[in-house]
């Protein structure tokens, strides 16, 4: 499925307004217009859920004053992604078991799409994931950064995502045995 | 809204449209995302010492760690570390993990009740030891070492799923307190102090919500009583010491009895399952129906019995026994075995002269490279009622004249009407 961008077609489709439409447009905070399949929306956003089910949603396009044009476009395109993907075994069984991590770890769609995103492109889409409530998309993208800081050192952290340390070194001294535990296992 | 907190930073930072200029002006968009969502990237650290060890990035990170609801200690962790660590920490813990390599008693009794205070949700101690890897490769488990120290469980009060695979340590159940949450426990490699009252603990005046209970590989436990009217599923397997079972659970649905009283010094079961609801039952165990006592079970849809020997010496007496009990069972679940050698072995499938009617045959079939055709010839005739049947072959060949390859395991599943499918299978044969 192809993203509009804001051109005269979505215009076009938005004058059809029949209220049984599959799809719901998308306004960003640039004013492009994004349109994305309705089920896929309501599913993996609970606040898109909750306007389609409102009746709080615009035919001439859903303000999303908070989301950026690029941001949204990567959430439109990975809702229609993910309406099209078939979901593996793992995603599909709800039940936590015992031994096992009781989150889910992404599918490698998933690790693709957010791969190919800039620094700056990953951290928008995780606040417009958190702003919409998309669980499924905050997991994906959480998951991406942790996947940065692992087997990094608190330097090479802090040099990843401009971290500034803002401890004086007695502060740190303390912290480091005050969590000996934490870093005596290393 | 979920999660919305941190809308007003959203819009703040929103002004900024144009990508990668922030990184090279230096901007820390990580720190700046609320702490629900630096929660869920700490979460996929995976331990608690890598969490932890944020700390040190930055004032922002000093108590993030702590506001985990998730913690994991793998293996590699020193278990006097996990005290101080369950210590130091502040939220609610709805999961908690910890793994160790042959801890004694002693480091698990320094953490177990700070975790207790802490959990509200579900506990996985796994002990990995020597024994408890022995007992699992089917090795006699070992003695408990004398004087040995044991582990007294606090009660859970707030977990609501606990697994404990302590390795043969010694424990102690609470002889007071209500698990009151609780609702799977699950118990292995666990030697019980002779005064132990386990059915007590897991019994719905002290544990009303349990759904699911497991114990496996359990020694010290000679009598055993479990009255729960919230019980769903109910498996006891390698109970080595087990001589009386006592189960009051009219909601049970499931139970397994696996390898308990054969292993007992008097190698009597001695049973009384009252069960209404049951609707399958996996026996296979030394069974008596003298002294097993099976109440109504009007729901009942599977039965599983013991293994059935195909030649051999001990008689098949728990396998036959069970079968006796039922005339009509919707679904049967058999295991034939040829042990490898079956020369100078009586030939004992004609002591199986009758089944329960059955709709629907799950055999399985370890038949080690021997010809089967005979044997299934006799199950199948007499379950001439059958409308579905299952077949499970698995095995490894000893000898040439296999009739399937090596370690194949082959699945049928087929609807056939019986007669008509006997002979078609018997020309496969």
């Amino acid at each position: 499925m192809e993203v509009d961008k804001g051109k005269g077609e979505a215009e076009e489709t938005r004058k059809v307004a029949e209220a049984d439409r599959d799809t719901v447009t998308l306004k960003s905070s640039d004013g492009k217009l994004f349109e994305v399949s309705k089920e896929a929306a309501a599913r993996l956003s609970t606040v898109l859920a909750g306007m389609i089910a409102g009746g709080s949603i615009d035919d001439n396009g859903t303000d999303l004053k908070q989301i950026g044009s690029e941001a949204l476009e990567n959430v439109v395109d990975y809702c229609n992604k993910h309406a099209n993907s078939i979901p593996s075994a793992a995603l599909i069984s709800s039940s936590i078991s015992f031994n096992t991590a009781p989150f889910k770890e992404p599918e490698e769609w998933e690790r693709k799409f957010v791969d190919r995103l800039s620094h700056d492109a990953l951290f928008d889409l995780v606040e417009a994931a958190n702003f919409l409530g998309m669980e499924r998309l905050l997991d994906v993208t959480c998951h991406k950064i942790s996947e940065m800081m692992k087997g990094k050192s608190p330097d090479q952290i802090r040099e990843v995502f401009n971290i500034k340390n803002d401890y004086t070194k007695e502060e740190l001294e303390e912290i480091r045995q005050e969590l000996a535990w934490a870093f005596y296992d290393d | 809204m979920e999660r919305s907190d941190g809308g007003g930073e959203i819009s703040a930072m929103r002004s900024r449209i144009s990508s990668d200029s922030s990184t090279a002006a230096g901007e820390d968009r990580l720190s700046a995302l609320p702490d629900d969502i630096l929660v869920l990237v700490l979460m996929r650290l995976h331990t608690a010492a890598a969490a932890a060890q944020t700390s040190v990035l930055s004032r922002r990170w000093r108590r993030l760690w702590a506001l985990l609801p998730e913690l994991r200690f793998p293996s590699s962790s020193d278990p006097r570390h996990i005290a101080s660590a369950l210590l130091a920490h502040q939220a609610p813990l709805a999961f908690l993990d910890v793994a160790t390599e042959d801890a004694a008693a002693e480091s698990v009794a320094a953490w177990v009740p700070a975790a207790t205070r802490r959990l509200s949700g579900s506990l996985v101690f796994t002990n990995r030891t020597p024994a408890a890897n022995a007992a699992d490769e089917g090795d006699a488990p070992c003695e408990r070492k004398r004087g040995a120290a044991f582990i007294d469980l606090p009660c859970f009060g707030n977990a609501t799923a606990v697994s404990l695979d302590v390795g043969y340590l010694g424990v102690v159940a609470p002889l007071a307190g209500v698990f009151a949450r609780l609702t799977k426990l699950r118990l292995a490699h666990v030697h019980f102090h002779s005064s132990c009252a386990l059915g007590d603990a897991v019994s719905s005046r002290r544990c009303p919500s349990l759904e699911k209970l497991t114990v496996r590989y359990a020694m010290g436990v000679t009598d055993l009583a479990v009255r729960s009217s919230s019980l769903r599923r109910m498996k006891l397997e390698n109970m080595d010491s087990l001589e009386k079972l006592t189960v009051v659970t009219p909601a049970l649905k499931h139970l397994t009895v696996l390898t308990c009283f054969y292993r007992g010094r008097r190698r009597r079961p001695v049973a009384d399952i009252e069960a209404r609801q049951l609707k399958v039952l996996r026996w296979g165990d030394l069974f008596d129906r003298s002294s097993v006592k099976l109440g109504k079970m009007k729901h009942l849809q599977s039965v599983c019995p013991d293994v059935f020997l195909v030649y051999g010496y001990p008689p098949n007496d728990p396998c036959l026994a069970l079968l006796r009990c039922f005339k009509i069972i919707h679904e049967l679940c058999l295991t034939l075995v040829y042990l490898p050698d079956i020369n100078d072995r009586p030939y004992l499938l004609e002591d199986m002269k009758m089944l329960p009617g059955v709709t629907s045959l799950h055999l399985g079939l370890t038949s080690n490279g021997h010809a089967f055709g005979t044997c299934l010839f006799h199950i199948l005739k007499l379950c001439s009622g059958t409308r579905k049947l299952a077949l499970e072959i698995s095995g490894k060949s000893l000898e040439e004249q296999t009739t399937c390859p090596a370690d194949c395991i082959c699945d049928e599943h087929q609807n056939w009407k019986t007669e008509e499918l006997l002979l078609n299978h018997l020309q496969e044969v």
